[in-house]
């Protein structure tokens, strides 16, 4: 029996649009977001090795467990967004595989938080987590090396 | 007659000095020897009455989380001990018998400076936020309790992520990196700095110990041990933090000039550098973990602390 692969690549349009698709239908995440009020960009590193060429990045404006805008990033979205958390294909497939928890990766030095600070993140975790969890429902291939 | 247990020591083997918790055991005895009541707290309790409230206020709060965290350790720590009494880790033993000493004396080494520096409190669980109920009323117990019952290398590894990484290595250290921020930068309180060097110290050495037993349990046991110890950080790890942020949401301009990322980000440093020695266990044999936190324990603090 063989299984057809997940129709998107992460973190492009496609996935980005089944994402919010996922995080719109959660009781959860609606609940456990309800006080976070700011933007949120998740960036994987280029790694050519990995058929990854050029960095990729998703950008979230969350707001009070709605998802008022989410896109591939652009312009100056990771220079804007309050938080930026940063990570190579390898760790974000742990995460996004639901092997990784959000704030282990981030004090264990694995997801780099390259913009905002893990006090101000801390009080948003459960959501971040509610966020992954959203995510590891949205079939997505990772970048497949080159041959 | 019959023979029931074999005593170690009526063997040829020994005791193997050469185990980390040994190494550990040995620089207890000699730089792990400090009173109490030797401390002297008389210029602190000078330096108390010219504090502004909101600086007394800070110390204080710092103080009872300390005072209140020490004497749960001191509670929790036998389960574990008994774990390793009836796993004949008879090294590993030996060394705990020094670590519960050493929380019992930071217990009174706090409870003097609240008693002779501060004088009356009143009721001191007023300091004690949400995150710090849930770690202290209900994780650190639960899980150190837990060992009674179940002594498997999972609730051992979660007891020990408790107790060494988080209660120790995350709380404790940050606010260790507090007092200091707190004293030595203002030059205030010789006696209490003197206790933060000493239990600067002391917990060094438990944390090498908990960082060797992590280490010991993944090489031992595999990636059922990791994944425990990472999710179990994963849980607890928001509440520590957590404590820091409420610690810094009492004041609407912290004193001192403190600022709570300062304090997160030594944390996470901190962190990263045990965990990651934790992480290298996967893929080594129990020699390797014993000859690699035999090095990293002999680069730990030789002598007694510095005097003040």
């Amino acid at each position: 029996m063989t299984h057809d692969p997940p129709p998107h690549e992460v973190f492009d349009d496609a996935w980005v649009a089944a994402w919010v698709v996922e995080l719109k239908g959660s009781d959860a995440y609606r609940r456990a977001a309800a006080t976070w009020e700011g933007s949120l960009a998740l960036a994987m590193d280029a790694s050519p090795e990995d058929g990854l060429a050029e960095d990729r990045a998703v950008f979230l404006d969350l707001w009070h467990g709605d998802v008022r805008a989410a896109r591939v990033a652009e312009g100056d979205d990771l220079d804007t967004a309050d938080f930026v958390l940063r990570a190579d294909a390898a760790v974000w497939k742990r995460v996004l595989d639901g092997d990784l928890q959000p704030i282990f990766g981030i004090m264990s030095g694995k997801l780099k938080l390259a913009r905002g600070s893990v006090a101000k993140l801390t009080p948003y975790m459960a959501a971040s987590n509610e966020l992954v969890a959203a995510a590891t429902r949205v079939p997505g291939r990772f970048p497949a090396a080159p041959v | 007659m019959t023979t029931t247990r074999e005593f170690k020591t009526l063997t040829h083997r020994g005791l193997d000095h050469r185990l980390p918790p040994m190494r550990l055991w040995q620089k207890a005895k000699k730089i792990g020897i400090w009173n109490p009541q030797d401390i002297d707290f008389r210029q602190d309790a000078e330096d108390w009455k010219g504090l502004e409230p909101l600086e007394q206020d800070v110390i204080l709060r710092l103080t009872t989380l300390f005072q209140a965290g020490e004497e749960s350790v001191t509670l929790d720590l036998l389960p574990l001990i008994m774990v390793m009494a009836e796993e004949g880790r008879l090294e590993e033993e030996m060394y705990l018998t020094s670590f519960l000493w050493e929380e019992a004396k930071h217990v009174e080494a706090f409870r003097r400076f609240v008693d002779e520096v501060v004088g009356d409190p009143g009721d001191l669980t007023r300091f004690e936020s949400p995150s710090y109920q849930q770690i202290f009323h209900h994780e650190l117990p639960a899980a150190l309790g837990r060992l009674r019952g179940d002594s498997s290398p999972v609730a051992q590894a979660e007891a020990s992520v408790t107790y060494n990484m988080i209660v120790e290595g995350v709380l404790a250290e940050t606010g260790y990196h507090a007092y200091h921020s707190i004293l030595e930068r203002h030059d205030l309180m010789p006696g209490m700095r003197r206790v933060v060097a000493h239990l600067k110290s002391d917990e060094a050495r438990h944390m090498a110990y908990g960082v060797y037993l992590l280490s010991r349990l993944v090489a031992e046991h595999g990636d059922d041990v990791w994944k425990a110890i990472e999710d179990r950080m994963g849980n607890l790890l928001p509440l520590a933090i957590g404590v820091v942020n409420e610690t810094f949401d009492a004041y609407d301009v912290p004193p001192f000039g403190l600022t709570v990322d300062e304090f997160v980000t030594f944390a996470m440093s901190q962190f990263q550098r045990r965990i990651q020695r934790v992480e290298k266990a996967r893929s080594q044999t129990l020699d390797e973990v014993n000859r690699v936190e035999t090095e990293v324990e002999a680069k730990i603090q030789v002598a007694a602390p510095a005097s003040i």
